[in-house]
């Protein structure tokens, strides 16, 4: 049974690569801290959490 | 004020968690809006903080990704009305990366092919952004854009087209290179 070729394409190739080498990078510290923010709302409202 | 239930107090830790887990996507994403790393961190973090204050509007188990992008893509077009330099391209995105196939003669550098996604109009090069570098899904795209599937399948197919004609064409860049 014959498979199916999928031509290279360089243009999705490149746009996949794109993605990937941002989605590579180390996440800026920046949004380390939004998280934490985050993080500090959610402690804030659990029952029995000192405010 | 009542406390939150234990219910609201999961949900928002698997908001959270859901949104740690999108970051390199809405980066990604973001970035190839707007062209400027700064700005699109920027644009990245806002959409966070947008969504978490939106929260209680979002219905678990349905397409967070498409729920986030949204909120991304609707700052993105808010943010470029009030600053035209979103816009312009980051030399910063401009590592000189050859993708080729190892039977191809042809080859073509990722930044310029980034390069050329900031010269065309916003709504193929969201469609290409989505689709062609995040694997969104037609019907994804069709939902987080707001349009019609066949929409996106015809954006997509005249932006290929035009980002092709812009490599294709750009003259003295060498972006087509007959590889050894």
């Amino acid at each position: 049974m014959p498979t199916a070729v999928t031509a290279f394409d360089p243009v999705s190739a490149a746009l996949q690569q794109l993605h990937q080498a941002v989605a590579s990078e180390k996440v800026p510290d920046d949004f380390l801290r939004l998280l934490e923010e985050i993080d500090a709302k959610i402690a804030a409202v659990k029952p029995g959490t000192p405010v | 004020m009542t406390d939150p239930s234990p219910e609201t107090l999961a949900a928002d830790q698997l908001f959270r968690d859901q949104l740690v887990a999108l970051i390199p996507s809405l980066r990604s994403f973001a970035r190839g809006l707007c062209g400027w790393r700064d700005m699109a961190d920027d644009l990245a973090q806002d959409a966070m903080m947008r969504g978490w204050a939106a929260r209680a509007s979002y219905t678990p188990g349905t397409n967070f990704r498409a729920w986030m992008f949204m909120i991304l893509r609707n700052q993105f077009y808010t943010t470029i009305r009030k600053n035209k330099r979103m816009t312009s391209w980051d030399p910063e995105v401009a590592e000189r990366v050859l993708v080729e196939a190892p039977s191809q003669q042809s080859a073509i550098h990722v930044a310029d092919v980034a390069k050329a996604l900031q010269k065309l109009p916003a709504e193929q090069r969201e469609v290409l952004l989505l689709v062609g570098a995040n694997g969104v899904s037609y019907e994804e795209a069709s939902e987080i854009i707001g349009c019609a599937i066949g929409t996106i399948k015809s954006r997509l197919a005249r932006g290929r087209k035009a980002l092709a004609a812009l490599i294709d064409g750009a003259p003295g860049d060498a972006l087509f290179e007959e590889v050894a």
